[in-house]
């Protein structure tokens, strides 16, 4: 299965964001989509979202040429903020998101084994989520895709708030879910995005683009990356 | 220097409103996508802004004090036929001493103060004490002229009531400093500690104004006089206070923060640390449905106080109001002919009132930034069963948070029509109870309604939509312009109820429809 972006163009007044996204995403790959500040990496996430309106293009599944619209429950989206209902305790959130997503979850646990897959301490299972600190509203967050698994999981900046344990924690967590599914999860981080992800996709000038590693060893790579972003790719 | 201080405020002012006047235009339909961003940078607009600035001013100064002598000082004179001064130095006495703890400027936390005093690191003394003195200046000013325009009052008369209101605020302000630096408590004049002490203190104030002189008891010219000479003491000796409390800064850094004053920007995490504050987050608070049910019945259980207070507030007014007019409507033969007539033709006035009262649109405020707002990130939440699921249990809310406030207000206006000489036509009763339920379930129904189909909040939390806007705006007019219609309560009242009926079908239909679609992160 593949989602296909095709000509996907945004703008906002006068500025072209996005100016024509035209690319493939592959399942079972981690994707780190890089780009400068402002370079619309939020913005490309917020449309695949339908959280905003896009101003042409299109985008879908492919299985076996095949095309399928993106269902609801087939899309997860981590933001960078973290937004949790404050109101509820985690436990609450979790058995309300269960609750009504009963359908669309395969093998379901039970709450608690849900917080133990990501290590969220007994006492503040029943701490109202206003009082979590930013690093574990993003955990809550990145469990309920856990538990819905989406086929897309889209991740803006995620593991920045956590600390160095639990960041390497998640990192693994990602690793044994990318099976089955397509991650793409944007970064100003390049180690991170070179620890981590298959593919290296830059978004630059409002368009998308493959940086190929093919023989390059580790240094070489990143120095390739950099001019991408520069915008001084000269392949 | 002061008057530094004061322009620079003004600046920062007139600068923020330009802008959300600019942003405003943008999302107007249409006309939005012809004003480019370069408008932030001419100064064209901000000129203009200057003048409206200074004119609201003047219309705040003297155009307010003027319907405030006429509301609490010309119109109730009439009532009483009464125009001795001793009267209105009396009744503006009492007045004064209400609006000297409740009105204080330095203890109110707005907006402005935020800006400079949080964001633009204002000296938050010099800022206090200059906002203060204009706060004091334009008051005196205002209304020395409202005065001496709208009341038969000799001018030296009119002065030394100005004067004493000064006196009366300071020594309030002082009252509340000695307060701070006794018990260190954050003092806010919107959020007293009690509110039953608050109110009550104000009826009694209200009671000293009004109700005390209908028995013939006036404060006779000597012992104004008498008063005005303590007030003027007192106010020499306490004036320094002001000018020498150094806990300005720690004052406002606490207030601004821990308060609730409502943000248009996109200072969110401030505002939603504000707003989260009211809400009763108390762990033990539990619900045993399942799903939406169980979701929403948190929401309301957790946001009870952020809800229920206004309707309280409301149907506490309410009473209020019921009770002066049964007293008047007892004592007064021409006052019981009068509004056993005037209820018969009132219901137009009263959607007017019901627009006011119905708290609809402070509560989808509430559900936008304590839980849609972090919710409708969620893909799962837009699905149209949830948003469909979710609005339903809502309507019931709204309907039933308002319900209490209209019962109260249906059988008043009952009792009052029984007490003052009754209708030949029993069905009146039933009428207008039918009629004020209708209009209440009609505004709780357009509220909602509203924000499914027009979500007028980014994520950001940033300013409303522009048709968010307009339509508030038609629907105060609409309701503005029904309550001149001179029509008997009878026909005006099964037409309301037939109105809300149609309405409410339709835009259920309307949101079961659309909504999935338009209720979404702007």
């Amino acid at each position: 299965m593949k989602l296909v972006i095709k000509n996907l163009r945004k703008s906002f007044g006068e500025k072209k964001v996005l100016k024509d996204i035209d690319f493939g995403f592959s399942e079972g790959k981690i994707y780190g989509l890089l780009g400068r500040n402002g370079a619309g990496k939020t913005t490309l996430f917020n449309c695949l979202n339908d959280d905003m309106d896009i101003d042409s293009g299109e985008f879908y599944f492919e299985e076996n040429e095949v095309k399928h619209k993106i269902g609801i429950s087939d899309i997860g989206y981590v933001l960078s903020t973290p937004v949790v209902p404050e109101f509820l305790t985690a436990r609450e959130f979790l058995k309300f998101f269960i609750d009504i997503n009963k359908e669309n979850i395969t093998n379901l646990k039970t709450i608690d084994e849900y917080f133990d897959l990501v290590r969220i301490q007994k006492d503040d299972r029943d701490k109202l989520l206003k009082d979590y600190s930013h690093g574990m509203k993003n955990k809550i967050q990145m469990l309920i895709y856990i538990i819905s698994s989406p086929k897309l999981l889209l991740l803006d900046e995620p593991l920045t708030s956590f600390d160095v344990v639990v960041a390497e924690e998640m990192k693994e967590l990602l690793k044994s879910i990318k099976k089955n599914h397509i991650l793409i999860f944007s970064t100003h981080i390049m180690e991170l995005a070179l620890d981590l992800c298959d593919e290296i996709v830059v978004l630059n000038n409002g368009v998308l683009e493959h940086v190929e590693k093919s023989s390059l060893n580790n240094d070489e790579f990143k120095k390739k990356i950099i001019d991408v972003l520069k915008g001084e790719d000269d392949d | 220097m002061m008057i530094n201080t004061f322009v620079d405020a003004f600046l920062v002012k007139n600068a923020y409103n330009t802008n959300q006047f600019i942003y405003a235009l943008q999302r107007l339909p249409l006309v939005g996508k012809l004003i480019s961003n370069k408008l932030y940078g001419k100064n064209i607009l901000k000129v203009i802004s200057v003048i409206v600035a200074v004119f609201v001013q003047l219309v705040k100064v003297f155009g307010y004090k003027l319907l405030y002598i006429f509301c609490f000082i010309t119109l109730p004179l009439g009532l009483f036929n009464n125009t001795s001064s001793d009267l209105i130095m009396h009744i503006y006495l009492f007045l004064a001493l209400i609006g000297c703890f409740t009105n204080t400027e330095i203890f109110n936390p707005t907006k402005d103060k935020y800006y400079n005093i949080v964001l633009l690191k204002m000296d938050a003394k010099k800022l206090a004490i200059v906002n203060f003195l204009y706060f004091l200046i334009t008051t005196w000013l205002g209304q020395l002229v409202a005065l001496i325009l709208l009341t038969n009052i000799m001018w030296y008369d009119a002065l030394l009531l100005v004067n004493m209101l000064v006196f009366l605020k300071v020594i309030a302000i002082s009252i509340y400093i000695f307060r701070i630096k006794k018990t260190n408590e954050v003092i806010n004049e919107n959020k007293p500690k009690s509110w039953f002490v608050y109110i009550g203190l104000i009826l009694i104030g209200l009671i000293f104004s009004y109700v005390v002189p209908y028995f013939g008891f006036v404060i006779p010219y000597y012992v104004f006089y008498l008063l005005v000479f303590v007030g003027l003491i007192l106010f020499l000796v306490n004036i320094k206070n002001i000018f020498s409390f150094d806990g300005y800064q720690r004052l406002y850094k606490r207030l601004l923060i821990n308060d609730n004053f409502v943000l248009n920007t996109s200072e969110s995490n401030a505002l939603q640390k504000n707003t989260l504050k009211q809400i009763t987050l108390d762990v033990n608070i539990t619900s045993n449905k399942e799903g939406y049910a169980y979701f929403h019945e948190l929401f309301v259980k957790r946001h009870r106080k952020i809800l229920g207070d206004s309707a309280k507030m409301t149907t506490i007014f309410i009473i209020f109001v019921f009770v002066i007019f049964l007293f008047l409507t007892l004592i007064n033969d021409g006052i019981r002919v009068g509004v056993n007539n005037f209820i018969l033709l009132f219901l137009p006035y009263l959607l007017f009132i019901m627009y006011f009262i119905n708290t609809g649109k402070s509560i989808t405020n509430a559900m936008f930034m304590n839980c849609d707002h972090s919710m409708l990130t969620y893909r799962f939440y837009r699905n149209p069963k949830v948003i469909l699921s979710l609005f339903k249990e809502r309507l019931k809310t709204i309907i039933i948070i308002n319900l209490i406030p209209t019962l109260v207000l249906a059988f008043s206006l009952c009792i009052l029509l029984l007490v003052s000489g009754g209708t030949d036509n029993v069905i009146n009763y039933l009428i207008i109870l039918m009629a004020v339920l209708s209009m209440s379930i009609f505004f709780s129904v357009h509220y909602l309604v509203l924000y499914y189909l027009l979500q007028p909040y980014s994520i950001g939390m940033q300013m409303k939509s522009a048709t968010y806007n307009v339509i508030t705006i038609i629907t105060y007019w609409a309701c503005y312009y029904i309550a001149q219609i001179r029509v008997s309560s009878f026909i005006f009242g099964l037409i309301m109820i037939l109105f809300a009926i149609v309405y409410t079908i339709i835009s259920l239909i309307l949101v079961y429809f659309h909504a999935p679609k338009t209720f979404r992160l702007r």
